[in-house]
């Protein structure tokens, strides 16, 4: 079965995006959409693995507990350009599964995707 | 009355001191280690709470030195207890992730992360908050899975840390010894009643006898054992009547669960 992925993104066609796409080309067909849209989305389609992609880093925590109390057994990875501890831990704390850089590596963000889609459930 | 052991794991003394202090005057018993071999052996001892490893337990100065962090992972399964990486390097996220991710095994070696620099009362509330963390193993007949799950998300929210074989169980795992594994892990056994589940034959009953067997080398004021009807049914099993029940589907059915594992946590660290 293919596996689906969530990007929520402030800007859903962003430069990232294209990264992503290219990362997840065979592993995972990528869907991506603002965030309102994106928790409507998932009250209708069952993801694997959701990733948090927004500008407003304060509100990071908050959209991580909700992402978890719509889907709590899917994976939320917080993506950012800018990462410091103190957003890490809150972010762990809120349940995410992993804190990554926004960066245009793609075997790092190939093998991020791997690991935690095949711990989807 | 015992009070709840923390291990305070740090190569800098003059920390180590303060830390101690502060702790000590929260009402905490504190032991200390300033080095990795040190702390190991303190906790397997088998009596410490709580654990506090500096991120670079050997070396301040050698950016390689991962000690803390190592030791955590490595007794994440001999030595369950909550542990707090420290360190006073800032804005470190990867050592953030390090400590805070989960391993192949669904584990994080920490269930928290402090830069010293925010403050002993922040580090000590960190230890307050990991002291209510428990383990808590759901033991349920499989046509109640639904429900259950439900009980499995709202411990999960409420900051406990519940097992149930269709959440944790990995592809290809064998089920038996992780079901074994997690059911001696656990510092709660809830027991979901139904009138699937009191008549049922199977692995179930086998969790019941294994949960019964811990539960009798528990002191007689410790709370382990808890069953929880889903449904109104009958309750048959004499070993199982003894205790109270709650009745999860009463609108304060969750609420008496989450005070009675609040009061057994407590009721644990002062009993020692």
């Amino acid at each position: 079965m293919v596996k689906r992925l969530l990007l929520v993104a402030h800007c859903p066609e962003s430069a990232w995006r294209a990264v992503l796409d290219e990362a997840a080309r065979d592993i995972a067909e990528v869907d991506a959409f603002s965030e309102e849209e994106a928790f409507a989305r998932m009250r209708q389609t069952k993801y694997d693995l959701v990733i948090l992609d927004v500008v407003d880093a304060q509100n990071l925590p908050a959209l991580v507990r909700r992402a978890k109390t719509q889907a709590p057994d899917v994976p939320v990875i917080v993506a950012t350009s800018s990462p410091t501890s103190r957003r890490a831990r809150e972010v762990f704390r809120a349940g995410a599964s992993d804190y990554i850089r926004r960066s245009p590596d793609l075997q790092d963000l190939r093998a991020t995707l791997r690991e935690m889609l095949s711990n989807a459930r | 009355m015992a009070v709840p052991k923390v291990l305070l794991a740090d190569n800098d003394g003059g920390y180590l001191s303060n830390a101690r202090e502060f702790l000590e005057r929260r009402g905490f018993a504190v032991v200390c280690a300033c080095n990795p071999q040190q702390a190991r052996q303190l906790l397997e001892q088998g009596d410490v709470a709580v654990a506090l490893l500096d991120y670079r337990l050997l070396d301040d100065g050698d950016e390689h030195d991962e000690s803390g962090l190592n030791l955590a992972r490595a007794l994440v399964e001999s030595v369950p207890i909550p542990k707090i990486i420290l360190t006073r390097i800032n804005d470190r996220h990867d050592y953030v992730v390090k400590s805070l991710k989960s391993q192949k095994d669904g584990r994080a070696p920490a269930v928290d992360f402090i830069v010293k620099q925010d403050g002993l009362e922040k580090m000590a509330r960190a230890v307050e908050e990991a002291l209510l963390r428990a383990n808590v193993f759901l033991c349920y007949a499989t046509p109640d899975r639904a429900s259950v799950v439900d009980l499995y998300d709202q411990l999960g929210s409420s900051g406990l840390v519940p097992w149930m074989d269709h959440k944790c169980l990995n592809a290809g795992e064998q089920w038996q010894p992780a079901i074994r594994r997690a059911i001696r892990a656990s510092d709660f056994f809830i027991l979901c009643l139904s009138r699937n589940s009191v008549t049922r034959r199977g692995f179930m009953q086998r969790e019941i006898r294994m949960a019964l067997e811990i539960w009798e080398e528990k002191l007689e004021e410790d709370i382990y054992l808890i069953p929880v009807r889903l449904e109104e049914c009958e309750i048959t099993d004499v070993r199982i009547q003894v205790l109270q029940w709650v009745d999860l589907f009463q609108p304060d059915g969750y609420a008496r669960l989450l005070r009675g594992i609040q009061t057994g946590i407590r009721r644990r660290h002062q009993l020692g």
